[in-house]
């Protein structure tokens, strides 16, 4: 009986136990109330008459301020139990009476850095500890709370949604929040919490409140004012502010940020070489930073390492991978474990192929220099990983392209009408091209049929009528003949003197059209010059066609033209040249968390349905629905133009996702996609308390999920003592009155007659 | 019972009042020579004036210098000095037992009743008694003996106050039985029908008495000082009530003060003198201080 009696007082008092016999004592001053009327003394009195009409005409005020007066020493005596079994008013259950609640919004950040683990807890399970709290303490009084959470991942799907807080809510809320897990993503707190503001402006509760439970990171808050600025725009609205910080000091923390290779070169027993990027977040030099690699779930016996890395500073470590199969493989790269797991690892996936095809389409049917080119990317294969495959103009037109990393048209005349299309498109899906040119050229062919305006064709520049010759003698003490501008594929030959090619000596080039702009600041286009000859000529440019890229000679590719053939440095730059032009397979394979995956496919080629099975091998079977693409493709029939397309979101996990396309015969054909955690979210670095205030204005309440006391004390929910102590004052001061005001007082000057 | 009746009298207060003179304000009518001024004119030294002699005249009181001078009988007609008729009504009723302090009131009345007897006897006026409640309980005719005093404090002591009290009747009876004028000293606590005792003092007056009201009542009477939860019991059947006297307190005393201010201006009306004592006061600083201001007023009247 006592203890029911004590748990449904216990909403209203921090000591509910104590208030129990605070409040029977309100019965003492009924008893003496009653003991005094039972207990009086005889008087015989003569004047009787004036006493009744006394009695007679202050009967009603007599009755009215006895009872005031008892009414007052109950009311004191309740006071003081209520102050000694502190009582807690929550302003929100007037509220109740009015038929309105008040509503607590909790934005949960689930960010990766979030994942910050220290002792047996992280960051994210403090968070979930405080909205348990909130809710265990909103359930006290149940009917008068409501909760809504919103993930940062999802802010505009609430998590819960305006549930009412009580005894079930908690129990299922408690389930809820087990599964719940941290996603790896980076998130932005501003689009949460304008979410947050939008959801709780259109609220009618009475009393609202926010509670931002986040790590409160300083690259976040220091990079974006305009945090600070919503939060305050929260004041504005009425809307009470929390601060929850969930991480109370930095952690170390270590993170692989960068895993990139020569992909585009990468061959069945070729060692792959790659380079791990590691940065350090925390506030010391870190020794010996391990690097183990797992190539298809398993681990490398030999794992690599960095010998130390200083604080706040990145190291990189290049390593080699030989794969002995072609095919997909996956790759993970992984630091040993520290504050936040998720960013220790990254992802790679690879489509390899035996060896990797390059088409070498010669005019000349002798292919003296197609095969001059064949030697120098695929003199020994198994290093290289690179198979030439020399064919006359004609295979362009009967032949798929796709499989080739690139394709080199040399001394040219011309090229079949139905072969100019399927090069095209070859060059817009990512392959890549190269053009010599040589005495076969057909200038006219060129600027006419692959020439367009602004260089938008497959050919870059206008050609003249002819070609230059430069004498030997004229420019043998001029120095380097060929200028290379700064660019990724001559890098090898800067830096410092290059005899062997300063030896190339160029005999013939073509020729610009003389009306056509030799410089590139004089041409609007993106056709960039990469070499220009001593006497300001330029030779080769650069430009981009769809995906793919194009590079233009407009020398020979073997010694007719010049001699650089026979100079060590030509098989160097034929690498260079293949592994920069070479199809990008991989160039949509590694992306950062949280990314949808977005897939269209030709109805015609597949069915409906696929497959995506996630990185924790959880198999999500998904219909494709038709959808017409905003931007029709040039040439594509109508018919093709309808797209089977689906978007999958939950890409959370780092890892390689696999999905699964059924063609029309139901074979099913394998897309991998790795997804990797983002590198801005490793910098634990915290805000300090000063300056979150100060951005986020003195409103806001700065809390912390260790000492989770504010949850019972803040508002809505208050211990009133000092509210209690000023009723109580003034209920003893009336009760004073009234005493006073109903006892006997002699007067020194009352003496009558 | 028989009460001791020289309680009544205190050696000190008698010493203290023995030099007073009670004298009454308006012609008074009596037997004996004394201290106040008669109505008739007799045998005295203070001659006042000349009538013509007419049939039946005393010829002894003729005077023979005027008949010599003018050849017409003319008495000479004298002052006659009279002794006070002073008839004391002291108020015997059950309400006069209340006490709170040292006397109650019908201690205090009998009191003040044997200490103007003492003195109205002293200066050779005559004294009567009636002590009454709703009758008349006792009776002393006047008179101005020396040893009537006697009389008077056995008739006090004798009587034990127990009945309500009946003004009109015994007002009026006083009245019937003076038909001479006199003082009539009323003492009482003059808790009774207020209409009644109002009509018994303006017949009292009609008949030409002067009338002395004195006006008994207790301390806690006027000032109603009780505390705590009291079950009053009222005297002479008023009732009863258990209140909280505190609470109560103003209106009694603004009830009390009403009934004071009536009495005081219905005396005053009738030229009766009205005096409220209060019996925690020294009976002989009351009766100085009411029969020093009463010669102070004195005026002569004479029909």
């Amino acid at each position: 009986m006592f203890s029911s009696l004590v748990n449904a007082l216990s909403p209203f008092f921090l000591n509910p136990a104590i208030f129990i016999p605070g409040a029977a004592l309100i019965a003492a001053p009924i008893i003496i109330h009653l003991l005094n009327r039972l207990r009086f003394k005889k008087v015989r009195f003569a004047a009787m008459e004036f006493l009744l009409q006394s009695q007679k005409r202050n009967k009603r005020r007599i009755l009215f301020e006895q009872l005031l007066l008892l009414l007052l020493r109950i009311m004191a005596v309740l006071m003081i139990a209520a102050l000694v079994a502190r009582l807690i008013v929550n302003p929100n259950q007037l509220a109740i009476l009015k038929g309105e609640k008040s509503h607590q919004l909790v934005l949960l950040d689930d960010s990766i850095s979030m994942q910050d683990r220290w002792a047996e807890t992280s960051a994210f399970e403090q968070g979930k500890k405080t909205i348990v709290e909130i809710v265990e303490q909103g359930s006290k009084r149940p009917g008068t709370q409501k909760l809504t959470v919103l993930l940062l991942s999802e802010p505009d799907v609430p998590f819960i949604n305006g549930e009412e807080m009580n005894e079930q809510f908690l129990i299922k809320l408690i389930e809820d929040l087990g599964t719940l897990k941290c996603t790896s993503q980076s998130l932005e707190l501003l689009a949460g919490l304008k979410s947050a503001r939008d959801r709780l402006q259109d609220e009618q509760a009475i009393s609202k409140t926010l509670h931002v439970i986040s790590d409160f990171r300083a690259h976040e808050w220091e990079a974006q004012p305009a945090l600070g600025e919503t939060v305050k725009s929260f004041e504005e609205a009425d809307i009470a502010v929390n601060l929850v910080k969930s991480v109370q000091k930095k952690n170390d923390n270590l993170a692989l940020i960068g895993l990139e290779g020569e992909l585009q070169s990468a061959a069945v027993n070729v060692p792959l070489r790659l380079t791990a990027t590691v940065r350090n977040h925390s506030d010391k030099r870190v020794e010996n930073v391990r690097i183990s690699v797992i190539r298809d779930g398993n681990e490398l016996p030999v794992p690599f390492s960095i010998d130390g890395i200083e604080a706040g500073k990145t190291a990189t470590k290049p390593f080699e991978v030989v794969f002995r199969t072609p095919g997909r493989h996956k790759l993970k790269v992984s630091l040993d474990s520290d504050a936040i797991a998720e960013d220790n690892s990254r992802f790679l996936v690879l489509e390899l192929l035996d060896t990797n095809p390059v088409l070498l389409i010669d005019g000349n049917p002798q292919a003296a220099e197609a095969k001059i080119i064949a030697d120098a990317l695929a003199a020994d294969p198994s290093l290289t990983g690179i198979s030439p495959l020399i064919q006359s103009p004609e295979f362009l037109r009967r032949n798929q392209l796709d499989r080739f990393r690139s394709i080199f048209l040399i001394n040219l005349a011309n090229l079949p009408a139905d072969a100019v299309l399927p090069l095209k498109k070859y060059v817009e899906g990512g392959g890549g091209l190269v053009w010599f040119t040589g005495e076969l050229t057909a200038p006219s062919f060129f600027n006419s049929t692959l020439y367009e305006e602004n260089g938008t064709g497959i050919f870059p520049v206008r050609l003249g009528p002819t070609w230059n010759e430069i004498p030997r003698g004229d420019i043998a003490n001029l120095g380097p003949m060929m200028n290379f501008v700064d660019h990724p594929m001559f890098q090898i030959f800067q830096g410092e003197e290059n005899p062997f090619v300063a030896a190339v000596h160029i005999d013939k080039y073509f020729r610009l059209a003389d009306d056509f702009p030799q410089r590139d600041e004089e041409r609007e286009d993106q056709v960039r010059t990469l070499v220009t000859l001593s006497n300001g000529q330029p030779i080769a440019f650069e430009h981009k066609y769809g995906q793919g890229t194009i590079i233009t000679w407009l020398t020979s590719a073997g010694s007719d033209w010049n001699d650089w053939a026979q100079n060590p440095s030509f098989v160097i730059f034929m690498l260079e040249m293949q592994k920069y032009i070479a199809k990008h397979f991989e160039r949509e394979t590694s992306r950062e968390v949280g990314v949808p995956i977005e897939i269209a496919v030709s109805p015609s080629a597949f069915s409906e349905e696929l497959e995506i099975v996630s990185p924790d091998e959880k198999i999500s079977r998904i219909k494709m629905v038709p959808k017409t693409p905003d931007v029709e493709p040039e040439g594509s029939e109508a018919a093709a133009n309808v797209l089977l397309s689906t978007d999958y979101r939950e890409t959370g996990i780092p890892g390689v996702y696999r999905i699964v396309l059924f063609n029309n015969d139901q074979i099913p054909q394998e897309r991998w996609v790795a997804f990797n955690p983002p590198g801005n979210e490793a910098d634990l670095k915290l805000v300090t308390d000063d300056d979150l205030q100060s951005m986020a204005g003195s409103a806001a309440q700065i809390q912390t999920s260790d000492d989770l006391d504010w949850v019972h004390k803040s508002d809505p929910q208050q211990e009133v003592r000092t509210w209690l102590l000023v009723i109580l004052f003034l209920i003893l001061m009336g009760e004073q009155f009234m005493a006073y005001r109903l006892s006997f007082h002699s007067r020194t000057s009352g003496a009558l007659a | 019972m028989t009460h001791d009746y020289r309680k009544f009298l205190q050696p000190e207060v008698l010493s203290r009042i023995s030099r007073l003179e009670i004298r009454a304000r308006q012609v008074v009518e009596g037997f004996l020579s004394g201290l106040h001024r008669s109505p008739y004119y007799g045998q005295s030294v203070e001659f006042v004036q000349h009538r013509e002699y007419a049939t039946g005249d005393d010829i002894r009181r003729v005077d023979w210098k005027v008949w010599s001078k003018t050849d017409k009988y003319y008495i000479k007609l004298y002052e006659e000095d009279t002794n006070l008729r002073t008839t004391l009504l002291v108020d015997l009723s059950e309400s006069m037992e209340f006490q709170s302090g040292a006397m109650s009131k019908y201690d205090y009345a009998c009191t003040v009743a044997a200490s103007l007897a003492h003195l109205l006897l002293k200066q050779q006026d005559s004294v009567g008694l009636y002590s009454f409640d709703d009758q008349i309980r006792a009776r002393v005719p006047t008179s101005s003996r020396r040893n009537h005093l006697h009389a008077i404090l056995q008739a006090l002591g004798n009587e034990k106050p127990a009945k309500k009290t009946g003004m009109d009747l015994i007002l009026k009876q006083v009245a019937e039985e003076h038909s001479r004028k006199g003082m009539i000293v009323l003492i009482s606590d003059l808790l009774t029908d207020r209409d009644q005792l109002f009509k018994g003092l303006e017949l009292l007056r009609h008949r030409g008495h002067d009338v002395l009201v004195m006006h008994l009542l207790d301390d806690e009477e006027l000032d109603f000082s009780y505390s705590g939860t009291t079950r009053f019991e009222g005297m002479e059947e008023t009732g009863e009530l258990v209140c909280d006297p505190r609470s109560l307190r103003e209106g009694y005393v603004e009830a009390v003060q009403n009934f004071l201010h009536e009495l005081r201006r219905n005396c005053a009306k009738n030229l009766i003198d009205y005096q409220v004592i209060r019996t925690s006061e020294h009976l002989d600083a009351a009766l100085l201080h009411y029969f020093n201001h009463r010669i102070g007023m004195r005026q002569g009247v004479k029909r």
